[in-house]
């Protein structure tokens, strides 16, 4: 580009950015297709809900993150010393759907949420929640993306398990949902998509409720402990 | 927080509370639904829940809504309470002040979100802080560029003198923002930063500009983003540099059509010729994040051209004397005359092309 009259030197720097974009970009797409494998895997869970299934379908799926810890590492060493916000938008999407698929995992395992040294663990890259550290890491708005995506396959998980004769997982996922719907509100949330992500958990609740009536109300289970004035007929 | 552990409650034990209230209805799940609507709502306040269980359902959703502007200005705390009606629940400002939920929430979620709020709201305190100090340096560097345009050939070195003066105290404003801007934050907030990095590159190469009639090189303008002793403050990038004299190129029409008015005709020339070049080079660039100031430039070069094409087709038919006095008039009327009286003066003369400006 010889023909410019002021930026030669810009022209380079910008060359140089798009080809480090090219490589993100092939990079994430690779890490996006390794965790759609995992997700197909999880997916079996809503096929089969006895817990014995749904344990094998978790470590499985959990034996499947190395080769998203992989991935991650390969997308984590083109990325320049404290840039990792010029180019994130590349990969939020995909890095929110693999913390998703931890914490799906965990949950799946444990009936619990997953916690930050566990999602360092399962994607080997390292949790940085005020997103100082200088090379790549997990922010706090893609871990948090990643929760709120779980209450969503949970629901679907819900209905799923009473068609299949479950009828004591719904209570406990209720609860779960609930109790991440009220950690959710303990953060002071701005109009971004987090909040909109986060207003939609109302409606995961009135899911899980309607099955918890629904079975409640036909007498096919009662809550597993009765937390007082259970109608236990 | 407590009101929606009651409302999880209530409604595992669901066939109880709908007895309670209306009793015929407790198997219709279409009256359950508009019931249910609400639960998650009513956990902004606590303390009016138990009356919500009293008050007949049909009642629950006009309830929402007297509560809803209380939860509206909690949210307006923040300054940023555009959010519509609807789910008001979680916008209090405060959130994490307000007592935990003592039952029910397991102690790890507990403490796994009360370390989020931290770290999010440092975040978001942070991006408040930059957003206010970008603003300030855009408002500063917009005076600094109306300064410029008010220059005329007598008062030159005091406006000169000025804009040097102004452009240091807009430094003091990066220097001060430079602070939230280290390591990671650079990028992380540099969307915030942007609007105030391009209008001081604009104002910096203006100024530029007038001075010496040429095009301020990135090098250049980074090294007056210095503090008293010298020191870089920030850097300047690429990216806020090509967007800045992008529209730079805004300015310079202005410029070009306010000299065209003084009839100095040669100058206005070669300020249409350096816009030409800068165009050249942008359509070579290409860059998708110039894309949308391309057409603004493409335009202000087509006035620019127009405004030359009139000169040399109906200012000739003017004598020069006329631009003169014209010339002489504006320097006596208040050097700091604002540049688009001068022009609608000239304006007579140029007929039709200083219309759509």
């Amino acid at each position: 580009m010889t023909d410019l009259n002021f930026f030669q030197d810009i022209q380079a720097t910008l060359e140089h950015e798009t080809d480090v974009r090219e490589n993100i970009r092939t990079a994430v797409r690779e890490l996006d297709r390794t965790c759609r494998t995992v997700a197909a895997i999880l997916n079996k869970v809503h096929t089969v809900t006895t817990p014995t299934v749904i344990a094998e379908v978790s470590t499985t799926a959990r034996g499947r993150f190395p080769d998203i810890h992989n991935d991650l590492k390969k997308l984590a060493a083109l990325i320049p010393a404290e840039q990792y916000y010029r180019y994130n938008g590349m990969w939020t999407f995909v890095l929110q759907q693999a913390c998703y698929l931890a914490a799906y995992t965990t949950y799946l395992h444990y009936e619990r949420l997953v916690t930050v040294p566990e999602v360092e663990e399962m994607l080997g890259v390292p949790v940085s929640l005020r997103g100082d550290l200088p090379t790549f890491h997990i922010g706090i708005e893609d871990l948090l993306h990643g929760i709120v995506s779980l209450t969503g396959e949970l629901t679907r998980l819900t209905v799923n398990c009473v068609t299949h004769g479950d009828f004591q997982r719904p209570f406990r996922i209720h609860q779960f949902i609930v109790d991440l719907h009220s950690g959710f509100q303990l953060l002071n949330l701005k109009n971004d998509t987090l909040r909109k992500r986060f207003d939609s958990i109302k409606y995961d609740i009135k899911k899980t409720e309607e099955v918890v009536y629904d079975i409640s109300v036909r007498k096919l289970a009662t809550k597993p402990e009765a937390g007082g004035g259970q109608p236990t007929a | 927080m407590e009101g929606l552990q009651q409302d999880s409650n209530t409604s595992s034990d669901v066939s109880s509370s709908q007895k309670r209230e209306s009793p015929s209805d407790s198997t219709l799940p279409s009256h359950l639904k508009k019931v249910k609507l609400v639960t998650p709502q009513d956990s902004t306040t606590p303390v009016d829940t138990p009356m919500e269980i009293d008050t007949a359902p049909g009642l629950s959703s006009s309830n929402d809504q007297q509560r809803s502007p209380q939860g509206e200005y909690r949210g307006r705390g923040r300054g940023r309470g555009r959010g519509r009606g609807g789910g008001g629940s979680h916008r209090g400002r405060g959130g994490h002040h307000r007592h935990a939920p003592a039952r029910d929430m397991p102690a790890d979620i507990l403490n796994a979100f009360q370390t989020f709020s931290t770290s999010l709201d440092e975040m978001h305190d942070r991006r408040e802080r930059i957003i206010k100090i970008s603003r300030d340096i855009t408002i500063a560097s917009k005076r600094m560029i109306f300064l410029l345009h008010r220059i005329t050939n007598t008062d030159r070195d005091r406006i000169l003198t000025e804009a040097r003066a102004e452009q240091r105290k807009i430094v003091k404003l990066f220097e001060q923002v430079a602070v939230e801007l280290q390591g990671n934050n650079f990028y992380k907030h540099h969307r915030s930063i942007g609007p105030g990095y391009e209008e001081y590159v604009e104002a910096a190469s203006f100024l530029v500009f007038i001075e010496r009639g040429d095009l301020a090189t990135r090098d250049e303008l980074q090294r007056e983003l210095v503090d008293d002793n010298g020191n870089q403050i920030l850097p300047l990038t690429e990216e806020d540099y090509l967007l800045g004299l992008a529209d730079l190129t805004g300015e310079l029409m202005r410029y070009c059509i306010n000299i065209v008015g003084k009839g100095e005709h040669e100058r206005a020339a070669e300020v249409r010729d350096l816009l030409r070049r800068i165009r050249d080079d942008y359509e070579i660039i290409n860059s998708p994040i110039l894309r949308k100031k391309m057409g603004v430039m493409r335009g202000s070069l087509q006035k620019v051209e127009l405004a030359c094409y009139a000169i040399k087709v109906r200012g000739s038919e003017y004598p020069p004397e006329y631009f003169q006095t014209h010339d002489d008039w504006s320097h006596e009327g208040g050097g700091g005359g604002n540049w688009n009286g001068e022009w609608e003066g000239g304006g007579d003369g140029a007929g039709g092309y200083g219309d759509d400006y």
